[in-house]
Protein backbone atom coordinates (compact mmCIF):
# COMPACT_ATOMS: atom_id res chain seq x y z
CA UNK A 1 0.00 0.00 0.00
CA UNK A 2 1.25 3.54 -0.80
CA UNK A 3 0.97 5.51 2.49
CA UNK A 4 3.93 7.86 2.35
CA UNK A 5 3.16 11.72 2.78
CA UNK A 6 5.09 15.01 2.77
CA UNK A 7 3.90 17.69 5.04
CA UNK A 8 5.66 20.68 4.41
CA UNK A 9 5.40 24.69 5.16
CA UNK A 10 6.71 26.84 2.84
CA UNK A 11 7.71 30.34 2.77
CA UNK A 12 8.91 32.87 5.62
CA UNK A 13 6.29 31.49 8.43
CA UNK A 14 7.22 29.52 11.71
CA UNK A 15 3.45 29.16 12.63
CA UNK A 16 4.00 25.17 12.61
CA UNK A 17 1.85 24.38 15.08
CA UNK A 18 -0.90 23.15 12.15
CA UNK A 19 1.38 20.87 10.40
CA UNK A 20 2.87 19.05 13.34
CA UNK A 21 -0.57 18.10 14.31
CA UNK A 22 -1.67 17.06 10.92
CA UNK A 23 1.55 15.20 11.03
CA UNK A 24 0.90 13.62 13.76
CA UNK A 25 -2.71 12.65 13.56
CA UNK A 26 -1.84 11.15 10.05
CA UNK A 27 0.91 9.27 11.67
CA UNK A 28 -1.78 7.94 14.25
CA UNK A 29 -3.87 6.91 11.32
CA UNK A 30 -1.05 4.90 9.69
CA UNK A 31 0.87 6.91 7.61
CA UNK A 32 4.71 7.35 7.36
CA UNK A 33 4.45 11.23 7.55
CA UNK A 34 7.88 12.71 6.04
CA UNK A 35 8.12 16.18 7.66
CA UNK A 36 10.16 18.97 5.95
CA UNK A 37 9.88 21.67 8.91
CA UNK A 38 9.51 25.46 8.30
CA UNK A 39 11.00 27.82 6.08
CA UNK A 40 11.19 25.33 2.64
CA UNK A 41 11.39 27.07 -0.16
CA UNK A 42 9.47 25.47 -3.29
CA UNK A 43 12.47 23.95 -4.57
CA UNK A 44 13.13 22.41 -1.51
CA UNK A 45 9.82 21.16 -1.32
CA UNK A 46 9.86 19.07 -4.59
CA UNK A 47 13.29 18.00 -4.60
CA UNK A 48 11.75 16.53 -1.14
CA UNK A 49 8.92 15.06 -2.76
CA UNK A 50 10.99 13.34 -5.40
CA UNK A 51 13.79 11.88 -2.87
CA UNK A 52 11.33 10.56 -0.88
CA UNK A 53 8.77 8.96 -3.45
CA UNK A 54 5.58 10.34 -1.36
CA UNK A 55 1.93 9.49 -2.82
CA UNK A 56 0.58 12.81 -1.66
CA UNK A 57 2.02 16.14 -0.39
CA UNK A 58 0.62 18.63 2.34
CA UNK A 59 1.30 22.26 1.65
CA UNK A 60 0.66 24.94 4.85
CA UNK A 61 0.83 28.17 4.97
CA UNK A 62 -0.07 30.93 7.48
CA UNK A 63 2.07 33.86 6.06
CA UNK A 64 -0.85 35.05 3.22
CA UNK A 65 1.54 34.00 1.03
CA UNK A 66 0.03 30.99 0.09
CA UNK A 67 -0.86 31.54 -3.80
CA UNK A 68 2.05 32.40 -5.09
CA UNK A 69 3.90 29.98 -2.96
CA UNK A 70 1.57 26.94 -3.74
CA UNK A 71 1.51 28.19 -7.50
CA UNK A 72 5.02 27.73 -7.75
CA UNK A 73 5.08 23.94 -5.79
CA UNK A 74 2.81 22.96 -8.54
CA UNK A 75 4.58 24.72 -11.67
CA UNK A 76 7.68 22.45 -10.25
CA UNK A 77 5.96 19.29 -9.77
CA UNK A 78 4.51 19.72 -13.64
CA UNK A 79 8.26 20.74 -14.68
CA UNK A 80 9.38 17.11 -13.54
CA UNK A 81 6.58 15.69 -14.51
CA UNK A 82 5.95 14.29 -10.75
CA UNK A 83 1.79 13.34 -10.59
CA UNK A 84 1.36 13.85 -6.97
CA UNK A 85 -1.85 15.16 -5.51
CA UNK A 86 -1.09 18.68 -3.40
CA UNK A 87 -3.35 19.25 -0.20
CA UNK A 88 -2.77 22.30 1.84
CA UNK A 89 -4.17 23.98 4.84
CA UNK A 90 -3.41 27.33 6.74
CA UNK A 91 -4.76 30.43 7.47
CA UNK A 92 -6.66 30.50 3.72
CA UNK A 93 -9.48 33.02 3.19
CA UNK A 94 -12.70 31.23 1.73
CA UNK A 95 -12.92 33.46 -1.56
CA UNK A 96 -8.78 31.95 -2.47
CA UNK A 97 -10.40 28.22 -2.44
CA UNK A 98 -11.30 28.35 -6.08
CA UNK A 99 -8.41 29.67 -6.80
CA UNK A 100 -6.02 27.04 -5.31
CA UNK A 101 -8.59 24.37 -6.42
CA UNK A 102 -8.18 25.56 -10.16
CA UNK A 103 -4.38 25.69 -9.78
CA UNK A 104 -4.65 22.01 -9.21
CA UNK A 105 -4.92 21.53 -5.41
CA UNK A 106 -6.93 18.46 -4.64
CA UNK A 107 -8.23 19.74 -0.97
CA UNK A 108 -8.54 22.69 1.52
CA UNK A 109 -8.57 22.92 4.90
CA UNK A 110 -8.44 26.05 6.91
CA UNK A 111 -8.74 27.37 9.84
CA UNK A 112 -11.42 24.52 12.17
CA UNK A 113 -11.18 21.62 10.31
CA UNK A 114 -11.67 18.65 12.07
CA UNK A 115 -8.52 15.88 12.31
CA UNK A 116 -11.31 13.33 11.34
CA UNK A 117 -12.11 14.80 7.95
CA UNK A 118 -8.43 15.70 6.56
CA UNK A 119 -8.20 11.83 7.59
CA UNK A 120 -10.84 10.54 5.45
CA UNK A 121 -10.20 13.15 2.67
CA UNK A 122 -6.27 11.43 2.88
CA UNK A 123 -7.56 8.48 2.28
CA UNK A 124 -9.35 8.92 -0.53
CA UNK A 125 -6.83 11.22 -2.40
CA UNK A 126 -4.26 8.51 -1.86
CA UNK A 127 -6.36 6.06 -2.75
CA UNK A 128 -5.86 7.95 -6.26
CA UNK A 129 -3.73 4.91 -8.05
CA UNK A 130 -3.11 7.34 -11.48
CA UNK A 131 1.15 6.66 -9.91
CA UNK A 132 1.29 3.44 -9.17
CA UNK A 133 3.66 2.56 -12.22
CA UNK B 1 10.84 -2.60 -15.74
CA UNK B 2 13.47 -3.52 -12.98
CA UNK B 3 16.22 -3.52 -15.86
CA UNK B 4 14.77 -0.03 -17.27
CA UNK B 5 15.33 1.32 -13.77
CA UNK B 6 18.57 -0.07 -12.99
CA UNK B 7 19.87 1.34 -16.33
CA UNK B 8 18.19 4.98 -15.24
CA UNK B 9 19.83 4.82 -11.65
CA UNK B 10 22.99 3.72 -13.33
CA UNK B 11 22.28 7.45 -15.68
CA UNK B 12 22.04 9.32 -12.21
CA UNK B 13 18.27 9.52 -12.77
CA UNK B 14 17.16 10.69 -9.37
CA UNK B 15 13.44 10.01 -9.44
CA UNK B 16 13.70 6.08 -10.74
CA UNK B 17 16.33 5.44 -7.66
CA UNK B 18 13.50 7.16 -5.75
CA UNK B 19 10.87 4.87 -7.20
CA UNK B 20 12.99 1.28 -7.16
CA UNK B 21 13.54 2.08 -3.21
CA UNK B 22 10.14 2.34 -2.50
CA UNK B 23 9.39 -1.25 -4.91
CA UNK B 24 12.10 -2.74 -2.86
CA UNK B 25 11.14 -1.37 0.54
CA UNK B 26 7.18 -2.97 -0.46
CA UNK B 27 8.37 -6.34 -1.91
CA UNK B 28 10.43 -9.02 -0.95
CA UNK B 29 10.69 -10.35 -4.36
CA UNK B 30 11.91 -7.38 -5.93
CA UNK B 31 14.76 -6.35 -3.62
CA UNK B 32 16.15 -9.97 -4.31
CA UNK B 33 15.92 -9.33 -7.86
CA UNK B 34 17.65 -6.41 -7.64
CA UNK B 35 20.57 -7.79 -5.38
CA UNK B 36 20.80 -10.50 -7.70
CA UNK B 37 21.55 -8.22 -10.61
CA UNK B 38 23.59 -5.86 -9.10
CA UNK B 39 25.71 -7.60 -6.99
CA UNK B 40 28.75 -8.14 -8.87
CA UNK B 41 28.53 -4.84 -10.12
CA UNK B 42 31.61 -2.96 -9.26
CA UNK B 43 30.79 0.01 -6.84
CA UNK B 44 32.53 2.46 -5.16
CA UNK B 45 30.48 3.80 -2.96
CA UNK B 46 31.46 3.31 0.72
CA UNK B 47 28.63 3.00 3.28
CA UNK B 48 29.36 4.83 6.83
CA UNK B 49 27.01 3.90 9.44
CA UNK B 50 25.75 6.35 12.39
CA UNK B 51 24.15 4.93 15.26
CA UNK B 52 23.56 6.40 18.85
CA UNK B 53 20.41 6.75 21.24
CA UNK B 54 17.50 8.82 20.20
CA UNK B 55 18.66 12.61 20.81
CA UNK B 56 22.20 12.74 20.53
CA UNK B 57 22.67 14.56 17.34
CA UNK B 58 23.09 12.41 14.82
CA UNK B 59 21.17 13.98 12.11
CA UNK B 60 23.04 17.16 13.09
CA UNK B 61 26.35 15.92 12.49
CA UNK B 62 25.35 13.96 9.41
CA UNK B 63 23.71 17.92 7.93
CA UNK B 64 27.49 18.68 8.63
CA UNK B 65 29.09 15.63 7.27
CA UNK B 66 27.23 16.48 4.05
CA UNK B 67 28.49 19.94 3.68
CA UNK B 68 32.18 19.03 4.30
CA UNK B 69 32.28 16.04 1.95
CA UNK B 70 29.78 17.69 -0.86
CA UNK B 71 31.78 20.99 -0.94
CA UNK B 72 35.19 18.33 -1.90
CA UNK B 73 33.10 17.23 -5.11
CA UNK B 74 31.81 13.87 -3.47
CA UNK B 75 28.10 12.75 -4.07
CA UNK B 76 26.68 11.24 -1.30
CA UNK B 77 23.83 9.22 -0.48
CA UNK B 78 21.77 9.67 2.89
CA UNK B 79 19.34 6.79 3.88
CA UNK B 80 17.42 7.82 7.55
CA UNK B 81 15.86 5.03 9.63
CA UNK B 82 13.40 6.00 12.25
CA UNK B 83 10.95 3.44 14.25
CA UNK B 84 7.38 2.64 12.59
CA UNK B 85 4.49 2.19 15.78
CA UNK B 86 3.68 -1.31 16.03
CA UNK B 87 0.06 0.03 17.11
CA UNK B 88 -0.76 1.99 14.32
CA UNK B 89 1.81 1.35 11.29
CA UNK B 90 2.65 4.67 11.31
CA UNK B 91 5.47 6.64 11.15
CA UNK B 92 6.68 10.86 11.46
CA UNK B 93 10.16 10.59 9.71
CA UNK B 94 11.89 13.19 11.07
CA UNK B 95 15.62 13.50 10.66
CA UNK B 96 15.59 15.27 7.65
CA UNK B 97 14.60 18.48 8.89
CA UNK B 98 18.09 18.64 10.29
CA UNK B 99 19.71 18.26 7.02
CA UNK B 100 16.81 20.66 4.64
CA UNK B 101 19.57 22.72 3.55
CA UNK B 102 20.59 20.02 1.20
CA UNK B 103 17.22 19.04 -0.26
CA UNK B 104 18.22 20.76 -3.34
CA UNK B 105 21.99 20.12 -3.61
CA UNK B 106 22.30 17.87 -6.59
CA UNK B 107 25.14 16.37 -5.09
CA UNK B 108 22.54 14.81 -2.32
CA UNK B 109 19.99 12.21 -2.20
CA UNK B 110 18.58 12.02 1.53
CA UNK B 111 15.55 8.99 1.61
CA UNK B 112 13.74 8.58 4.92
CA UNK B 113 12.46 5.07 5.70
CA UNK B 114 10.37 3.63 8.47
CA UNK B 115 11.53 0.05 10.23
CA UNK B 116 9.77 -2.13 12.06
CA UNK B 117 10.82 -5.58 11.68
CA UNK B 118 13.56 -4.89 13.76
CA UNK B 119 13.09 -1.37 15.83
CA UNK B 120 16.28 -1.23 17.26
CA UNK B 121 18.40 -2.10 13.98
CA UNK B 122 18.33 -1.79 10.32
CA UNK B 123 15.43 -3.55 9.05
CA UNK B 124 16.40 -6.06 6.53
CA UNK B 125 15.19 -3.69 3.68
CA UNK B 126 17.74 -1.42 4.62
CA UNK B 127 20.61 -3.23 4.15
CA UNK B 128 19.37 -4.30 0.31
CA UNK B 129 18.57 -0.16 -0.47
CA UNK B 130 22.06 0.35 0.43
CA UNK B 131 23.48 -1.56 -2.36
CA UNK B 132 21.02 -0.15 -4.76
CA UNK B 133 22.33 3.21 -4.11
CA UNK B 134 25.94 2.09 -4.25
CA UNK B 135 25.14 1.44 -7.52
CA UNK B 136 23.68 5.32 -8.52
CA UNK B 137 27.95 6.70 -8.47
CA UNK B 138 27.41 7.67 -4.83
CA UNK B 139 31.05 8.71 -3.24
CA UNK B 140 29.80 7.79 0.13
CA UNK B 141 26.46 6.65 1.93
CA UNK B 142 25.19 7.64 4.77
CA UNK B 143 22.79 5.57 7.17
CA UNK B 144 21.39 6.85 10.37
CA UNK B 145 19.85 4.20 12.29
CA UNK B 146 17.42 4.10 15.27
CA UNK B 147 20.48 3.96 17.61
CA UNK B 148 19.29 2.66 21.10
CA UNK B 149 23.25 1.49 21.78
CA UNK B 150 23.55 -1.88 22.71
CA UNK B 151 21.42 -4.04 20.45
CA UNK B 152 22.27 -2.15 16.95
CA UNK B 153 25.32 -4.54 16.52
CA UNK B 154 23.94 -5.77 13.37
CA UNK B 155 24.44 -2.49 12.01
CA UNK B 156 28.06 -2.48 11.75
CA UNK B 157 28.06 -5.49 9.53
CA UNK B 158 26.42 -3.65 6.49
CA UNK B 159 29.07 -0.51 6.66
CA UNK B 160 32.55 -0.21 6.02
CA UNK B 161 33.02 2.10 8.97
CA UNK B 162 30.30 2.64 12.36
CA UNK B 163 30.30 6.06 14.23
CA UNK B 164 28.72 5.43 17.13
CA UNK B 165 27.43 9.08 18.85
CA UNK B 166 27.01 9.67 22.50
CA UNK B 167 26.90 12.57 24.50
CA UNK B 168 28.21 14.40 27.77
CA UNK B 169 26.39 12.63 30.52
CA UNK B 170 24.82 9.36 28.96
CA UNK B 171 25.90 7.30 32.08
CA UNK B 172 29.38 6.16 34.10
CA UNK B 173 32.04 3.95 33.26
CA UNK B 174 29.68 0.83 33.99
CA UNK B 175 27.43 1.60 31.12
CA UNK B 176 30.32 1.95 28.99
CA UNK B 177 31.93 -1.76 29.66
CA UNK B 178 28.67 -3.45 28.87
CA UNK B 179 28.74 -5.54 25.57
CA UNK B 180 27.52 -4.54 22.30
CA UNK B 181 27.39 -1.98 19.87
CA UNK B 182 30.09 0.05 22.39
CA UNK B 183 32.72 -2.82 21.36
CA UNK B 184 31.35 -2.63 17.33
CA UNK B 185 32.04 0.75 16.70
CA UNK B 186 34.82 2.13 14.47
CA UNK B 187 34.56 5.63 16.05
CA UNK B 188 33.38 7.32 18.85
CA UNK B 189 31.82 10.66 18.95
CA UNK B 190 30.77 12.63 21.68
CA UNK B 191 28.57 15.54 20.35
CA UNK B 192 27.48 18.08 22.27
CA UNK B 193 30.69 18.28 24.08
CA UNK B 194 30.16 21.80 24.90
CA UNK B 195 28.04 20.49 27.46
CA UNK B 196 29.18 20.12 31.10
CA UNK B 197 30.83 16.09 31.66
CA UNK B 198 32.10 15.70 28.15
CA UNK B 199 35.70 14.97 29.71
CA UNK B 200 34.64 12.60 32.27
CA UNK B 201 32.50 10.66 29.10
CA UNK B 202 35.28 11.00 26.93
CA UNK B 203 37.36 9.37 29.75
CA UNK B 204 35.32 6.51 30.67
CA UNK B 205 35.38 6.21 27.01
CA UNK B 206 38.95 6.16 26.95
CA UNK B 207 39.24 3.12 29.42
CA UNK B 208 37.29 0.85 27.23
CA UNK B 209 38.03 1.20 24.13
CA UNK B 210 40.31 -1.72 22.39
CA UNK B 211 42.60 -2.01 19.44
CA UNK B 212 41.39 -4.47 17.22
CA UNK B 213 42.83 -5.63 14.11
CA UNK B 214 44.76 -2.74 13.80
CA UNK B 215 42.47 0.33 14.83
CA UNK B 216 41.93 2.06 17.95
CA UNK B 217 38.68 3.75 17.46
CA UNK B 218 39.63 7.06 17.95
CA UNK B 219 36.72 9.44 20.38
CA UNK B 220 36.23 12.61 18.39
CA UNK B 221 34.61 15.46 20.81
CA UNK B 222 32.03 17.67 18.11
CA UNK B 223 29.39 20.06 18.70
CA UNK B 224 26.95 19.56 16.35
CA UNK B 225 26.18 23.43 14.76
CA UNK B 226 30.21 24.21 14.54
CA UNK B 227 31.20 22.67 11.38
CA UNK B 228 34.60 23.41 12.43
CA UNK B 229 34.51 20.64 15.22
CA UNK B 230 33.23 17.75 12.65
CA UNK B 231 36.04 18.34 10.24
CA UNK B 232 38.37 15.93 12.29
CA UNK B 233 35.18 13.88 12.68
CA UNK B 234 35.41 13.92 8.33
CA UNK B 235 39.41 13.16 8.26
CA UNK B 236 39.16 9.93 10.79
CA UNK B 237 36.39 8.49 8.66
CA UNK B 238 38.53 8.67 5.57
CA UNK B 239 41.39 7.48 7.15
CA UNK B 240 39.45 4.28 8.61
CA UNK B 241 38.05 3.85 5.35
CA UNK B 242 41.20 3.74 3.75
CA UNK B 243 42.12 0.78 6.33
CA UNK B 244 39.04 -1.24 6.67
CA UNK B 245 39.56 -3.89 4.17
CA UNK B 246 40.84 -6.24 6.72
CA UNK B 247 38.06 -6.36 9.03
CA UNK B 248 35.15 -5.37 5.59
CA UNK B 249 35.50 -9.25 5.47
CA UNK B 250 34.57 -9.82 8.96
CA UNK B 251 31.84 -8.27 8.83
CA UNK B 252 30.54 -9.72 5.46
CA UNK B 253 30.55 -12.67 7.70
CA UNK B 254 28.63 -11.28 10.04
CA UNK B 255 26.01 -10.15 7.75
CA UNK B 256 25.90 -13.71 5.88
CA UNK B 257 25.18 -15.28 9.49
CA UNK B 258 22.95 -12.93 10.30
CA UNK B 259 21.15 -13.36 7.10
CA UNK B 260 20.86 -17.04 7.25
CA UNK B 261 20.15 -17.54 10.54
CA UNK B 262 16.54 -14.84 9.82
CA UNK B 263 16.09 -17.23 6.87
CA UNK B 264 16.35 -20.30 9.33
CA UNK B 265 14.30 -18.80 11.50
CA UNK B 266 11.63 -18.36 8.65
CA UNK B 267 12.15 -21.69 7.16
CA UNK B 268 11.77 -23.43 10.86
CA UNK B 269 8.49 -21.57 11.85
CA UNK B 270 6.97 -22.21 8.36
CA UNK B 271 7.86 -25.96 9.27
CA UNK B 272 6.63 -25.63 13.24
CA UNK B 273 3.54 -24.10 12.05
CA UNK B 274 2.61 -26.68 9.27
CA UNK B 275 3.70 -29.42 11.81
CA UNK B 276 0.05 -30.99 12.72
CA UNK B 277 1.61 -31.79 16.30
CA UNK B 278 2.34 -27.95 16.77
CA UNK B 279 -1.48 -27.00 17.70
CA UNK B 280 -1.59 -29.55 20.05
CA UNK B 281 1.36 -29.05 22.28
CA UNK B 282 0.66 -25.63 22.47
CA UNK B 283 -2.78 -26.78 23.88
CA UNK B 284 -1.49 -28.60 26.48
CA UNK B 285 1.23 -25.78 27.74
CA UNK B 286 -1.68 -23.59 27.97
CA UNK B 287 -3.18 -25.74 30.13
CA UNK B 288 -0.73 -26.82 32.52
CA UNK B 289 -0.56 -30.25 31.05
CA UNK B 290 3.03 -29.81 30.37
CA UNK B 291 5.70 -27.34 30.72
CA UNK B 292 6.97 -25.47 28.12
CA UNK B 293 10.69 -27.33 27.60
CA UNK B 294 9.41 -30.83 27.96
CA UNK B 295 6.80 -29.71 25.30
CA UNK B 296 9.48 -28.68 22.72
CA UNK B 297 11.62 -31.56 23.54
CA UNK B 298 9.09 -33.90 22.63
CA UNK B 299 8.17 -31.59 19.59
CA UNK B 300 11.58 -31.29 18.51
CA UNK B 301 12.38 -35.32 19.26
CA UNK B 302 9.00 -35.94 16.76
CA UNK B 303 9.98 -33.62 14.37
CA UNK B 304 13.69 -35.20 13.70
CA UNK B 305 12.14 -38.86 13.41
CA UNK B 306 9.62 -37.27 10.80
CA UNK B 307 12.59 -35.34 8.66
CA UNK B 308 14.59 -38.61 8.90
CA UNK B 309 11.18 -41.30 7.81
CA UNK B 310 11.03 -38.87 4.61
CA UNK B 311 14.78 -39.26 3.87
Amino acid sequence: MRRRILIAKVGLDGHDRGAKVVARALKNAGFEVIYTGIRQSPEQVVATAIQEDVSLIGLSCLSGAHIPLFRRVMELLKEKNLDVPVFCGGTIPPSDVPILKKMGIKEVFGPGSSLKEIVEKVKEMIGDDRYSS
Amino acid sequence: MIDTLLEKIRNGDEIALSKLITLMEEDEGVRKKVIKKIFACPVKGRIICFTGPPGVGKSTLIDQVLSILTSEGNKVGVILVDPRSPFTGGSLLGDRIRMQRHATNPRVFIRSLSCAENPEGVSRSVKDILKLMALAGLDYIIVETVGTGQIAVEVSHICHTTVLVLMPNMGDDIQMMKAGILETADIYVINKSDLNGAELTEAYLKDNVEKRDGWTPPIIKTVGYNRATVVPLVEKIKEHLSKESCRYREKVKGLLTTMFMDHLDELALKFLKNNPHFEKVVDEVAECKKDYYTAIEELFEKMKKEVLKDD
